[in-house]
């Protein structure tokens, strides 16, 4: 009795599950009908009466803040409202946290679900962006640019950032992403390169009265002289030469002509090279390890930016590699007032006939990439945010925002209004540019001038200013971002980079540092050479020299 | 049975050649010794770590702080305290751990109690069902578009739902049922009670130490679980604690290669400044999980060797 009513309930249950779910699902079937059908009719009466309102959705990286909350108290966001209103557009912002968005950005993109319109897909690789777009997660921008544009995407990538055309555009001419733009002049007619060097203790060269050092061989005396001299008062000879012995891209490398990468370019030349195969190896290898027995270079460093932190807090740091306008890092020196750094041009002395080199962040940048997803139902409206992403009222309104309040005319040249409190008093007072709201969430536009930046860093810091403006004639550099010179690789290309480079930058690292600290000798050359030539290092420099030349082919 | 009094005197003799004696002051030292150095080493990351956190930033930089805190402050603290960001977490954590413990016990027990009943028909095939998914699970993707085309996306019923059942947990509590005497639960079918009752009457009386031991391991799984979040959660407002921790520590682990010029500079501050935070973060966000402990270990010690003793 007491089972057929346990049964008889379970039956009731069940039907009636049965029954929900049945009506839930043709619920829905309903619903996106009249939805879809809805959305045509207003499709065909906005175009026969007004223009069509675009709704899109973003979706990038962005941490929020006290900025993005009070964004509608800012004049660029007010101006950024008039563009799109203009426009007809109206965007939905979803804003993931830096830390946790290559994560979220990846799983979407690879599960193609909850795509937005268009997306900023930097934290993926140009061959997994291929595979997207191969796949139809992307859309192919040359299309769609011929079908809506009014023309300002290509205006800038042809015109405008010319440079850049040949760093989006794939081998077969297809063009799947946009990106930042970014140029900094000097003087009108000059591209402003931004020079990395090594920095050595300027205030301790003063207290010991001894001269810049010029040559390698000055460095390695200045260097043993503070430990001698124990300039820092410390009662020990710790003072070091804080040098990452695990890569080229540290300064001294540099000064016997090094690439700066296991592959490195040279623009200026345009070849590809690694400094495996370079001339002044040996003795960069031979010069560092005379550093490290000396005790001026510490191993312990290796590896560990928490103990490089810690020494600098601790007045340690005789010399390290930096960028010569770096103003931040003799503020983390703890107890020590006036100390600073004095930027160093390309050491000389490494040999006959090597020619010293330096590494400089270009002037001209191209970064990030944006994309039109397969989410995307308005194409048309998707490219016309990109054209007013890649106009001018829009760049001037992410990268200097208003004018009278955020920079005026001095000089023919577009001049920041200087405010006491800096960003601070201007953001109490309302005034921004985009870039402060946005950072990379959406495409960031920039041009600069170098000697607007410099004459207001005169007074504070007359060496790094005076050694930038030496460093931006220096015609012997490599960059820092080799990305900035090749065109996409093609998939052939890729696969193999893929299979080449971690391995081989692995082992370059780990010799480098064997090399450096005297764990090998420099006895068995040939046998590290042999390894890097089976290993296809030859191929990989080959494959970047390609790439370079494709790039140089497109862009003007 | 009285004792052998040749093997007595065997065992004392031995003692007496081996030196060892029953209350030597020499063994209690030495135990006390090895105790001692086991916990230093085991709570001495922990001390450091608060240590860290309330000395001054300098001397956190300069990594001097070993056996007590230099340069006491406590700013950081502060620093956190006034953080809405990090309240906000807080009470989203406390919200995940709470519902992913209670419907974990009442899912475990609901789960658990049919498989111990040996006449329920297919029971070994209804285990094998559900202990297939603990070894094989779909992969990151197709959960991904599961919780997705679910709707649940974005929202905190996709960290709540899928935390819910823990398989392994149901066979934890499936042992200890088991354990359990059949002639109780035919008693009381005998006395009337129905197979609810039996369960809530009955077995979840007697099952409270398993029942602390899978609480505190939802506890602690919750607590400290980010990775579901990290997928399913790119809403900064919904996310957890750890989420919170790690874009602090996150922070300081940047690779300033990659940046440019101007990345560079603000990237540098956040870095020093994180060096310091992060060690009040560690201990703000470890305490609860600390404190929680004791309130179980009455019942924790004996409800874990259930997992070790009984398969």
């Amino acid at each position: 009795m007491k089972t057929k009513k346990t049964i008889r309930a379970i039956s009731w249950i069940l039907a009636s599950l049965i029954t929900l779910a049945a009506a839930a699902g043709c619920a829905k079937q309903p619903a996106a009908s009249s939805e879809a059908a809805s959305t045509a009719s207003q499709q065909q009466t906005s175009s026969a009466v007004v223009e069509k309102t675009h709704k899109l959705h973003l979706l990038g990286a962005h941490n929020g803040g006290e900025v993005w909350e009070k964004r509608e108290t800012l004049d660029a966001w007010a101006a950024w409202q008039d563009m799109l209103k203009q426009a007809n557009i109206e965007l939905e912002y979803e804003m993931v946290t830096g830390e946790q968005y290559p994560t979220v950005i990846q799983t979407r993109m690879s599960a193609g679900n909850d795509l937005p319109d268009i997306a900023n897909v930097s934290p993926l690789d140009d061959a997994t962006l291929l595979n997207f777009a191969k796949q139809g997660i992307i859309q192919e921008l040359n299309a769609l640019l011929d079908q809506y544009s009014n023309g300002n995407v290509r205006r800038m990538y042809e015109e405008v950032y010319s440079f850049a055309n040949g760093l989006v555009l794939t081998e077969d001419g297809k063009r799947y992403w946009t990106t930042n733009l970014y140029e900094k002049t000097f003087e009108k007619t000059q591209l402003a390169n931004t020079g990395m060097t090594i920095m050595v203790r300027g205030d301790w060269l003063d207290a010991l009265n001894l001269p810049v050092p010029k040559t390698l061989e000055d460095l390695k005396n200045v260097l043993k002289t503070f430990q001698e001299k124990d300039v820092n008062g410390s009662g020990k000879a710790d003072e070091i030469y804080n040098l990452n012995v695990q890569t080229f891209q540290n300064g001294l490398a540099q000064c016997f002509g090094l690439g700066a990468d296991v592959v490195s370019i040279d623009p200026n030349k345009r070849i590809a090279v690694s400094p495996w195969y370079q001339e002044g190896i040996k003795e960069y290898f031979a010069y560092v390890q005379s550093l490290v027995q000396e005790g001026i270079v510490d191993p312990a460093l290796i590896g560990s930016s928490e103990v490089a932190n810690q020494r600098t807090a601790d007045n340690m740091v005789g010399a390290f590699f930096s960028y010569g306008l770096d103003g931040w890092t003799q503020k983390k020196i703890a107890n020590v007032e006036n100390a600073h750094f004095q930027p160093l041009m390309p050491l000389t002395g490494a040999g006959e006939g090597i020619t010293p080199y330096t590494v400089i962040e270009p002037g001209q940048l191209c970064w990030n990439r944006y994309v039109v997803t397969k989410g995307c139902t308005d194409l048309e409206g998707a490219v016309k945010l990109l054209d007013l992403f890649y106009s001018d009222e829009y760049r001037d309104m992410m990268c200097w925002g208003m004018e009278g309040k955020s920079w005026e005319i001095v000089d023919g040249l577009k001049s920041r209004i200087a405010y006491e409190g800096g960003n601070d008093e201007k953001f109490q007072k309302g005034i921004s540019n985009g870039e402060y709201i946005f950072g990379d969430y959406i495409p960031n536009l920039r041009y600069a001038y170098l000697e607007q930046e410099l004459a207001s860093q005169e007074t504070t810091k007359p060496k790094a200013v005076a050694y930038q403006k030496e460093i931006n004639s220096y015609d012997n550099w490599y960059t820092n971002m080799t990305g900035n010179y090749l065109a996409i690789a093609t998939d052939a290309e890729s696969e193999e980079i893929g299979q080449l480079y971690t391995a081989i930058k692995t082992y370059s690292n780990e010799l480098c540092t064997k090399l450096c600290l005297g764990q090998e000798s420099l006895d068995n050359w040939d046998s590290f050479i042999a390894e890097f030539d089976k290993m296809g290092l030859k191929r990989l420099i080959q494959i970047y020299q390609d790439r370079m030349d494709r790039y140089f082919a497109v862009s003007k | 049975m009285a004792a052998n009094p040749a093997v007595l005197s065997a065992e004392a003799h031995r003692r007496h050649r081996s030196g060892i004696r029953e209350g030597s002051r020499v063994v209690d030292a030495v135990i006390i010794l090895i105790t001692a150095v086991i916990c230093f080493i085991t709570l001495y990351p922990m001390l450091y770590v608060l240590f860290m956190s309330l000395s001054s930033v300098e001397h956190v930089l300069a990594m001097d702080v070993y056996f007590y805190p230099k340069g006491f402050q406590l700013n950081s603290y502060r620093l956190i305290c006034a953080d809405n960001a990090m309240w906000k977490a807080y009470g989203n954590t406390l919200i995940y751990t709470a519902s992913a413990t209670v419907l974990q016990i009442v899912t475990c027990c609901l789960g658990a109690y049919p498989l111990t009943v040996s006449y329920l028909k297919g029971r070994k095939i209804l285990t094998l069902f559900i202990l297939i998914p603990m070894y094989f699970g779909g992969g990151m993707i197709p959960t991904y578009i599961l919780v997705s085309k679910l709707g649940l996306y974005n929202t905190m019923w996709a960290i709540i739902i899928p935390s819910a059942v823990s398989i392994w947990n149901m066979i934890l509590v499936r042992t200890y049922f088991a354990g359990l005497p059949d002639a109780m639960r035919e008693s009381a079918f005998i006395d009337g009670a129905n197979h609810f009752q039996v369960l809530f009457r009955i077995y979840l009386p007697l099952s409270k130490p398993i029942l602390a031991v899978i609480a505190i391991y939802a506890i602690v799984g919750m607590w400290n679980s980010w990775f579901s979040a990290q997928i399913y959660l790119p809403n900064a407002d919904l996310h957890p604690l750890q989420m919170y921790l790690q874009r602090v520590l996150v922070q300081q682990t940047v690779d300033l290669q990659k940046l440019t010029f101007q990345e560079y500079e603000e990237a540098v501050e956040k870095m020093f400044s994180a060096m310091q935070l992060k060690y009040s973060m560690i201990i703000f966000t470890t305490l609860p999980i600390i404190f929680s402990y004791p309130f179980f270990q009455k019942y924790f010690i004996k409800g874990i060797m259930v997992g070790s003793l009984k398969g």
